[in-house]
């Protein structure tokens, strides 16, 4: 375990030092990536301009919503392992998997944890004082406990997350063509920033599909405003594990099938 | 005209020969019109009317914005900027065809796949979800719709073009591009929603940008939702930005070229 910190703890620095070589696509991803916050925050304020609630959620609620999403999925998630996922099409259609394979290392790490988009701490940065100045205006109070909480569970949506898209991901090693299979995942995750009924309404097998999706953002906001119910925790704490020991043993299944781009 | 036509029909063979990767496309809009729709729903449940649409109108709406999406967004010029940074666009200068037709020939045979593509999946929806429908029968309403779709497939070929001539100057085409994909087409041209929900000092500002000439004026022109004076003003402002992106394209191109070093080759 100590040995992955420190592994962790170098490909931070490396991430960094890059990020400070190509300062020009660094600034041009900050803007971009911050941009989208702000816009998908505005969408938000648009659509429920004349609606005090919708799926059950207030306006407030919803403003706290779109920013946690903000924090979770389009900070954390894409800083973290948003690129690794993209990068390992082309890992495993061009053979470079097999580089993974031989480190003394375990694969699913080495394939997922890599690259880190730093420009997306803006983000994350920006959406907290966001998330802090919407609850403050809108007179919810936060404590500490609601802050610790939603540490957890934004933890445990992150595991979700990160599991959904290395399942899906892992097809990549059956269908090596299948270049834009990363479309499924991120279509999937923007789902995350509208309440998770929207997604109970659709009533098809999307549901049964994006059902882990709707839960990574919505949880730790529940925790965060002091919705949230012993079921919806330990709902998402079940569905977490769950994901990560399915995508563990998913991408060792998968690795059987695994011939190298040349054989 | 032959060998264009071959460009398209041999796309339209890339297409399905790599089937499932267009699938993957579709899954995404398919989840993309899903999410609005059911949004919409929710925002405005039967009986019920806010920024001055019913259910119906706005289901509507959403639908045939997803329609049109296929008519005028859907493009492969969105390569340009590649063909210049690896120096592939060298291959297409050496060649007796013309580039920027070679493309739109390529654009047609896209937009054929995921035109019939929406339709089956809209067919398919239809009779899931059986939203309302609205046909227009006004024939005069239909030739403008028609124009309006002409003119921002003209725009839209135009913008994906000159987003990729910054390939001549600069490595990094993703950015520009990424922030037209999601801000721009999600916000400004009434895909997310119908752009006169705004405030009207926005709405306004927003309709003398090209846009809104993309989705939200032909489907609006469809619905019959527009006095015949709106309409072509806006059919005005829509050839206006035709011109003039086309006289720029012609500008920066020229200008591109001459420093263009296809390195490598």
């Amino acid at each position: 375990m100590k040995r992955y910190v420190k592994i962790y703890i170098l490909f931070i620095r490396l991430n960094y030092r890059r990020a400070s070589l190509h300062m020009g696509n660094f600034m041009t991803g900050l803007f971009g990536n911050v941009a989208w916050g702000i816009f998908s925050i505005l969408a938000i304020y648009i659509l429920s301009a004349r609606s005090t609630s919708i799926f059950g959620w207030s306006r407030e609620e919803l403003f706290v919503l779109a920013g946690t999403y903000n924090i979770l999925v389009g900070g954390s998630f894409r800083m973290l392992f948003a690129r690794n996922f993209e990068n390992m099409i082309n890992l495993i259609r061009l053979g470079g998997l097999d580089g993974v394979l031989l480190k003394p290392l375990n694969s699913q790490f080495g394939v997922s944890t890599g690259h880190l988009s730093i420009y997306s701490m803006a983000r994350i940065v920006l959406s907290v004082i966001y998330v802090f100045i919407v609850m403050s205006i809108a007179g919810i109070e936060i404590g500490i406990i609601n802050i610790v909480s939603f540490l957890i569970f934004g933890f445990f949506g992150l595991i979700a997350l990160y599991a959904f898209w290395f399942i899906i991901m892992s097809f990549i090693i059956w269908f090596p063509d299948l270049y834009n299979i990363d479309e499924i995942p991120y279509s999937t995750d923007n789902l995350a920033r509208y309440p998770p009924q929207i997604l109970w309404a659709m009533k098809m097998f999307i549901f049964l599909f994006a059902f882990p999706v709707s839960l990574v953002v919505s949880t730790p906001t529940k925790a965060l405003i002091d919705k949230l119910t012993l079921f919806d925790a330990g709902l998402l704490i079940a569905v977490a594990l769950g994901l990560l020991f399915v995508s563990s043993k998913f991408w060792k299944f998968s690795l059987r099938n695994y011939t190298s781009a040349s054989s | 005209m032959n060998k264009y036509f071959l460009v398209g029909k041999n796309l339209v063979s890339e297409i399905f020969t790599y089937r499932l990767n267009f699938v993957m496309w579709r899954v995404r809009m398919i989840l993309s019109l899903l999410t609005i729709y059911f949004l919409w729903s929710a925002l405005i449940p039967e009986g019920r009317e806010l920024f001055g649409y019913t259910n119906s109108s706005i289901l509507t709406y959403i639908i045939l914005v997803h329609l049109t999406y296929s008519f005028v967004v859907a493009s492969r010029s969105y390569a340009v900027g590649e063909d210049i940074i690896q120096g592939n666009l060298s291959n297409f200068l050496l060649k007796p065809f013309n580039y920027f037709t070679y493309l739109f020939s390529k654009d047609v045979g896209d937009k054929f796949m995921n035109i019939s593509l929406t339709v089956i999946e809209l067919s398919i929806l239809f009779v899931i979800l059986k939203p309302p429908i609205f046909i227009q029968t006004d024939l005069l309403l239909l030739l403008l719709t028609a124009l309006s779709i002409l003119s921002g497939i003209g725009i839209m070929f135009f913008i994906y073009v000159l987003l990729g001539s910054i390939g001549f100057w600069s490595q990094e085409v993703w950015a520009p591009r990424f922030i037209f994909f999601t801000i721009i087409l999600n916000f400004f041209t009434g895909f997310l929603f119908p752009l006169d929900i705004l405030p009207k000092p926005i709405f306004d500002f927003i309709q003398f940008l090209p846009f809104s000439y993309l989705l939200y004026f032909p489907v609006k022109i469809y619905l019959g939702q527009m006095a015949i004076d709106q309409i072509l003003m806006g059919t005005s402002i829509s050839l206006f930005w035709v011109v003039v992106f086309h006289l720029l394209l012609k500008k920066v191109w020229t200008k591109g070229l001459q420093i263009y070093g296809a390195y490598g080759r």
